[in-house]
């Protein structure tokens, strides 16, 4: 495979400015289609892969070669239909009406065929050349579906290959069509409805014409759209499209009236029913094969034994991710700490120079106890999970009670991969289809304790107060964690009906995709984190030489004296703004001993971590949070975690003194 | 829309989705939601008039557990409510 395809090893960003060169190649497909596998396989590691529909909202692009010849391929954001509803519709259809697309490649699980074909019937209306490849061949043997392909090939004039991505089957010959394709330049056939729709739609479409002049946008595609009533679409064409909408109203109307359903459900008919007809006719269904897959939702899934174990699978894999780290941690840091010695020797410590240096190490060291120890470990833990399959079930398993709450199980992801990092767990929050519950999956997601946060709890409250003292500090975030949520979702009503979430066949997971979609996760985190730590502990390093401690004490002293703490503590809680976990090593710092209970009460270090703990997110986070959620709703989500903390905080001044 | 009284209703076995036990299968014969909903069912490939079979269903609340066109999909409780299935005999 790999002796056909070279890998452009250039920057992605570089595809941009050569594309009017090359032929444009998009992946189009429902998720969890495995597009992203395939085009990892030919593009080297990219795109997230996952067996999670709907994971990949950005788009990859990547340049190939191909005996002699590159185009720029494209992985577009798995989409259902072409209906605009979610980010990830809006966006294919943009990408599709003004990128000028030489073929698209509509990826296809042949297992859900049926289904399937009713974005390929959508997408042939677009007017772009297209070939179809019917992956996951071997899951549709599985289920006991046979496609004739030479017959669909022919019913819908279009080449069609058959794949098996993830074992990288098929794949040269679809890219060797592919190329003949792209050669051939042969626009879709587009696929008749019935007669009286057919009509409306074509009427529209001539109506439409003149006025669409000057767009590049097949009339006939505009006219199904108007029909829709496709909010998108008419924004999107705004402002000949409030033209065009009254062009429409009367035949809506009438159609509407004929088919006693509203004219988008008739023309969503029309699609469904034109996917099944072709399905019947090009597919054979035998009995299922029954296998260790069905047989293990049998307990997954159980309505008792499910929940048995996921509380096992959940406990085992933060047990052992804490574990590993703990183990990894330790090397790492005597290193550091090894070579901040030979620093001081080198440098004299109260020069400029030393501690502008130092600021920049310790940043990079910060990062790296974090990324290496805790986040690989864990980020390739939830890598296995989601490959094999089990994060739709567990979703599936805590909807009943997330729906009580207001929210969705799928909002339950997003949280559980914040208790690595705060930066990827937001970026997951793309697989939520509606505004309002990615503010609140944020939310929820910013206050669980991230590895960094882990290291306060367990360094300070673990170290000094014992194991008990900090399992409730993770006990009693849990339960605010639910009660904001619950609470966000109260405020914010909205009305959601619930889950629509397609539970996916387990999968044996490749050893290349977990690596891979680990390093590109870890790849937010070091891009997109790492600079601001290293920034961050640069501007600390130069406060602590300036001597601008005391005048931040001071600014903060309200905080401190309502949590009870000595003003000198102040300087650590601008530090976990940029970097939570250097909150520890710069309070002993600023207590100027590593001896903590010398100063601190028992109960003023649990405030302190209670505090540290839910307070502002950090500065990556905060800048994660803009831009994926915009500003305010940033600035909204911050302002939040540091109501909640000054309250808990201030709670816990009084309240913890009973116990320690 | 056809309109059933209660007699009638039980006589052609038709309940809503989130009714149905595990096991049970039946034909759509209604979606009673708003636009929204209804596409969002659409585009997932559920239509009036197909086929489904419930693979789960508990009465806890949780979602409904559905294989329809050789593929499971979660629907959350409210969801199915507004799903109306024909019995299958």
């Amino acid at each position: 495979m790999s002796s056909v395809f070279h890998r452009n090893k250039r920057k992605q960003r570089h595809a941009r400015h050569t594309r009017k060169h090359h032929p444009l190649i998009v992946l189009v497909g429902q998720p969890n289609c495995g597009k992203s596998t395939l085009f990892n396989h030919v593009a080297g590691y990219r795109s997230i892969s996952t067996n999670f529909p709907g994971t990949t909202v950005h788009f990859t692009e990547s340049h190939i070669q191909l005996d002699g010849t590159t185009f720029d391929l494209v992985d577009l954001p798995g989409i259902y239909s072409l209906n605009s509803g979610d980010r990830a519709t809006e966006e294919t259809m943009k990408y599709l009406l003004e990128k000028r697309v030489s073929l698209i490649i509509n990826v296809v699980d042949a297992s859900l065929l049926g289904r399937s074909l009713e974005l390929t019937l959508q997408l042939m209306e677009y007017g772009i050349p297209m070939l179809l490849c019917l992956n996951m061949a071997d899951e549709a043997e599985r289920k006991g579906i046979v496609i004739d392909s030479t017959e669909l090939s022919s019913l819908l004039q279009m080449s069609t290959v058959s794949t098996i991505a993830n074992k990288g089957v098929g794949i040269d010959e679809l890219f060797k069509q592919v190329f003949r394709d792209v050669a051939f330049k042969h626009p879709p056939i587009k696929f008749k409805m019935t007669r009286h729709v057919e009509s409306v739609v074509m009427n529209i479409a001539s109506l439409a014409s003149p006025v669409l002049q000057n767009e590049h946008l097949p009339p006939r595609l505009a006219a199904i759209k108007l029909l829709e009533d496709d909010p998108y679409f008419l924004k999107y064409l705004s402002p000949i499209g409030d033209r065009l909408r009254g062009l429409v109203d009367a035949h809506s109307k009438k159609l509407a009236e004929a088919h006693g359903q509203p004219a988008d459900m008739v023309l969503s008919a029309e699609y469904h029913a034109a996917a099944m007809y072709l399905f019947e006719q090009v597919a054979t269904v035998r009995a299922p094969i029954k296998s260790w897959r069905t047989r293990t939702d049998d307990f997954l899934m159980h309505p008792f034994w499910g929940y048995i174990f996921m509380t096992a699978i959940l406990l085992a894999f933060f047990v052992l991710v804490f574990k590993l780290g703990s183990f990894l941690e330790e090397p790492i840091l005597s290193f550091f700490s090894r070579n901040s010695e030979i620093l001081r020797n080198a440098f004299s410590s109260n020069s400029l120079l030393y501690h502008t240096i130092d600021g920049m190490v310790q940043g990079l060291a910060g990062g790296l106890a974090i990324i290496l120890p805790y986040l690989l470990p864990f980020l390739l833990g939830m890598a296995l999970l989601e490959d094999i399959g089990y994060l739709p079930r567990l979703a599936y398993l805590v909807d009943g009670f997330m729906h009580r709450m207001g929210l969705h199980g799928t909002a339950l992801i997003p949280a559980i991969l914040g208790y690595g990092c705060s930066v990827p767990a937001i970026m997951a929050t793309r697989i939520l289809s509606s505004a309002r519950d990615r503010f609140i999956a944020s939310v929820m997601a910013i206050l669980v304790p991230c590895s960094a946060r882990m290291m306060i709890i367990f360094g300070l409250v673990g170290f000094y107060l014992g194991g008990i003292a900090a399992f409730s500090i993770y006990l009693l975030n849990l339960v605010v964690i639910i009660l904001v949520g619950a609470f966000l979702a109260k405020s914010m009503p909205e009305d959601t009906p619930g889950m629509i979430m397609e539970i996916p066949s387990y999968q044996w997971p490749r050893l290349k995709n977990l690596f891979a979609k680990t390093w590109l996760r870890m790849k937010d985190f070091i891009l997109f984190a790492w600079p601001i730590l290293i920034v961050g502990s640069l501007v600390l390093s130069l406060i602590s030489y300036f001597h601008y401690d005391q005048y931040i004490n001071k600014l903060l002293s309200p905080i401190t004296a309502l949590l009870g703490l000595p003003a000198n503590v102040g300087i650590t809680l601008i530090f976990g703004v940029l970097r939570k976990e250097l909150s520890l090593i710069m309070l002993m710092q600023a207590l100027g001993t590593t001896d903590v209970l010398a100063i601190l009460s028992p109960a003023q270090v649990m405030v302190f971590t209670l505090f540290v703990v839910f307070y502002f997110p950090c500065l990556a986070t905060f800048g994660i949070l803009g831009r994926e959620l915009g500003w305010k709703k940033a600035v909204l989500a911050s302002l939040i975690s540091i109501i909640l903390a000054l309250l808990i905080g201030t709670m816990g001044r009084f309240i913890v003194p009973i116990f320690w | 829309m056809i309109s059933l009284d209660s007699k009638q209703k039980q006589s052609i076995r038709l309940l809503p989705l989130s009714q149905l036990l595990s096991g049970q299968s039946g034909k759509i014969v209604d979606i009673t939601s708003g636009w929204h909903l209804r596409r969002r069912l659409n585009q997932i490939g559920i239509h009036i008039g197909d086929q489904l079979v419930v693979k789960r269903n508990t009465v806890l609340g949780g979602p409904v557990l559905i294989l329809i066109h050789h593929c499971e999909i979660a629907l959350g409780k409210g969801m199915a409510e507004k799903i109306i299935i024909h019995l299958n005999e």
